[in-house]
């Protein structure tokens, strides 16, 4: 969140891709 | 783009690819999109919140996930974007199953199902069913084709729910654990109000349950001699036992999804093996930083929990593959290919030949749909060793 040099970095998170699914 | 507690959620639809980030990140959206520079979008930032933002590596994180179009005019590449199933199902053609008035009508055949059942439980079908003929191959291909025309319909009420969204949706094989799946990828919906994306996750197994309620309906009517009721007894066997595979959420089933999303987690299956992972190095005196440390309670709750799910679900699930599963295959195919090698009469070698070719196409689908999903990861574990070799 915080660099060493003081600067706020965004966190950025990568959501779940949604694979529904069914038994073969 | 929408909100979701403190967080924005922000995504293609066309990619399926999302991400979360807090209010400052949706307003560096918002300034970057104007077209300014960089640097003046991190000037702006910090005249209005005090806050020296670091715009580039946001810029970069957001190209590590296709979100940037270009800069300084230079396209950037794209090739994230995958053909959607049935391109030509549009919105307006499915928008109808998005409405209440069909999951009413759905739940009410499950109910009458349900209390045809409870009336006359005589009517519940044997698993002995299954082998209805005396040629076991036929029994095996009528399974097969009543199985995974259900299979596909499950599948097609999750595609054609996301399309009346406006989401593209793309169907494919898949694995989890041992075995061979069919999903559809949805991943657009993670922009879609709650009630359209509970309606996506749960369309398989509303639509799986109606069909069972259907069939026991049926069950309950057509004489037990016709030939109508065989199909009916596989039907609602095979549904039952359909519906049973989805409670198994540590192979992200359509109640995972469910479950992640009441949870308010981001991807509880990557934490929870990230989670596990650290646990596991922390044993051994490895150490490392905590994965959910910048987590809320609740959200570090859920993974906890999860994570544990995870680890006994995959223990059973592998056990039972190793113990059981495995040898019951052996025990069927060794016969029938020591019938396709030492040969006999006719119909013995029919019969060996669909038993072998069932379970060698099974396996190899599910064998490509393994290396398909696992298979980069796998080839990334031994690219430095053989780099390694070369250079000794």
């Amino acid at each position: 969140k915080t660099a060493a040099d003081g600067t706020v970095k965004i966190e950025i998170r990568r959501l779940d891709r949604l694979e529904t699914t069914e038994r073969l | 783009m929408r909100r979701d507690g403190a967080e924005w959620i922000v995504g293609r639809v066309e990619t399926g690819e999302f991400v979360s980030f807090p209010d400052i990140g949706r307003r560096t959206i918002d300034l970057l999109a104007g077209g300014g520079p960089i640097d003046d979008v991190a000037e702006r930032l910090n005249a209005e919140t005090g806050t020296a933002v670091d715009v580039a590596d946001f810029v970069t994180a957001l190209m590590g996930v296709g979100f940037v179009a270009e800069i300084d005019g230079r396209p950037m590449d794209d090739t994230r974007r995958e053909r959607p199933s049935l391109p030509w199902l549009k919105p307006r053609h499915v928008r109808w199953t998005l409405r209440p008035a069909v999951l009413a009508g759905l739940v009410t055949i499950f109910l009458c199902g349900l209390i045809a059942l409870a009336v006359r439980p005589g009517i519940m079908p044997s698993p002995s069913i299954m082998a209805w003929s005396e040629f076991g191959t036929v029994s095996l291909v009528t399974q097969i084709a009543i199985a995974w025309s259900l299979v596909m319909l499950h599948e097609l009420a999750h595609l054609c729910t996301a399309r009346a969204a406006g989401v593209p949706g793309r169907m494919t094989l898949g694995s989890r654990l041992q075995f061979l799946v069919v999903q559809t990828d949805v991943s657009g919906v993670w922009g879609e109000e709650k009630r359209v994306r509970m309606t996506v996750y749960l369309a398989g197994m509303t639509l799986d349950a109606a069909i069972m309620g259907a069939g026991l309906v049926g069950l309950a009517i057509v004489p037990p001699e016709a030939g109508v009721h065989t199909a009916l007894s596989i039907v609602v066997l095979t549904q039952i036992d359909a519906m049973s595979f989805q409670l198994l959420v540590f192979m992200r089933t359509d109640l995972y999804f469910v479950a992640q999303d009441l949870a308010g987690c981001r991807n509880l299956y990557g934490d929870g093996a990230a989670y596990g992972r650290f646990l596991a190095r922390r044993a051994i005196g490895r150490g490392g930083v905590n994965p959910l440390t910048a987590f809320s309670r609740r959200e570090r709750s859920a993974v906890r929990s999860y994570t544990l799910l995870l680890v006994l679900g995959t223990v059973v699930c592998l056990t039972v593959a190793v113990t059981i599963v495995i040898p019951a295959l052996a025990a069927i195919a060794l016969p029938a290919i020591g019938t396709l090698l030492n040969g006999g009469d006719g119909l013995a070698v029919i019969d060996a030949a669909i038993v072998v070719l069932v379970l060698a196409g099974v396996q190899g689908l599910w064998g490509w749909a393994w290396w398909r999903r696992h298979g980069p990861r796998i080839k990334r574990w031994f690219t430095p060793a053989a780099a390694e070799g070369t250079e000794g």
